[in-house]
């Protein structure tokens, strides 16, 4: 696969290097000569000074033509323009447009852009998932069976924390798997005194999720 | 009255902004630089909005629902991308985005966008005869 990287600061670097140890063909376009001599340098790989926007790379019947276009300049629209000349103007089969202000992503979608990439967005989800449900994270979702693999951090005020697994009351349609405790990993038994502080993974039924919860942390989110 | 709205106080956005007042349309003009607005002539008594166009709630202050729309900033992908914008999110009835390299054209007329090339038009205007004998 031929990829076009039209940037040049460090996430481009990082993605060229990743892309071209997998295989696959990759040019970047730089607009400071530079930055394009090092980069080429750096990950022996073709670099081009041009502006990034400009419309004069990949006309028809050039030599190079690439199966993909990545735009990941600082601007939105800068990013936006590429995606667009590459498209409509020059019929690469696919692009992806990083978009660093998310609410301009409708406007990608409406233009026609198929792959949209927003950092805040992405970010802003993992830091939701895994710092605002406070010791809860899902690891895991089989939605063919409607199971969840959780990871649940006993606080001090949970009220497992100082009880026996035997004794719990867990929902039948949960299983605690395994309890992870000072870095090691015990199996539990129905014996085992649950700590603050012990994380516990445990498989569970969607359906059994907030009882479960419940019955480990005295509350569900 | 429809709306005139003119992104961008510059050299042309705040000539043409005057031009509008004068001739006594209902013209808005959007700048993120409150000096670019002062550039405004003395007798301009249009809206202005300061702020970033980009962001829904400053293009939506300026009520670009049905109106017209220029783009006038320096940059032109930046133009491209406020007047599909206003035409795609706001509805906007038309728009029109300045252009200073030419060589884009082509795009611009893939998405379907007027442009406005004050470059071109100094070369459409050029005077061949002139001082020839």
């Amino acid at each position: 696969m031929r990829v076009e990287i039209v940037g040049e600061d460090t996430t481009a670097f990082h993605i060229a290097r990743l892309i071209k140890q997998r295989g696959d063909e990759v040019r970047l376009v730089c607009e400071h000569e530079q930055r394009a001599r090092e980069l080429a340098a750096k990950l022996e790989l073709v670099t081009i000074v041009e502006e990034a926007t400009s419309l004069s790379r990949r006309e028809p019947g050039v030599d190079w033509m690439p199966d993909v276009v990545v735009a990941l300049r600082p601007c939105d629209w800068e990013n936006l323009a590429v995606c667009l000349a590459a498209s409509r103007l020059q019929h690469v089969p696919h692009t992806v447009a990083l978009v660093h202000d998310p609410e301009l992503r409708p406007l990608f979608e409406d233009v026609g852009l198929d792959t949209i990439v927003s950092v805040a967005e992405v970010l802003g989800l993992l830091v939701e998932q895994h710092a605002a449900t406070r010791g809860i994270k899902t690891l895991l979702s089989l939605s063919s069976a409607r199971v969840e693999v959780l990871d649940v951090q006993l606080d001090a005020e949970a009220p497992a924390a100082g009880q026996r697994i035997g004794a719990l009351g867990l929902p039948t349609g949960a299983l605690i798997s395994a309890v992870l405790r000072d870095g090691a990993m015990i199996l539990p038994r129905g014996a085992m005194m649950l700590e603050a502080g012990d994380e516990l993974v445990i498989f569970a039924y969607a359906s059994a999720r907030e009882s479960t919860l419940r019955c480990l942390l005295g509350r569900a989110s | 009255m429809r709306q005139l709205i003119i992104i961008g106080a510059g050299r042309l956005g705040t000539l043409l902004a005057d031009a509008a007042w004068a001739r006594g349309e209902a013209v808005t003009v959007i700048d993120q630089h409150a000096p670019a607005l002062e550039r405004l002539g003395e007798g301009f008594g249009g809206r202005v909005v300061q702020g970033d166009a980009c962001h829904a709630e400053i293009l939506g202050a300026a009520e670009p629902e049905a109106a017209r729309v220029v783009c006038a900033t320096g940059q032109d992908e930046l133009n491209l991308l406020l007047a599909l914008l206003a035409r795609e999110r706001f509805g906007a009835a038309w728009v029109c985005a300045r252009v200073s390299d030419s060589r884009k054209r082509p795009l611009f007329e893939a998405m379907s966008v007027p442009t406005l090339e004050p470059n071109m038009l100094a070369v459409d205007a050029f005077d061949w005869d002139g001082g020839v004998q």
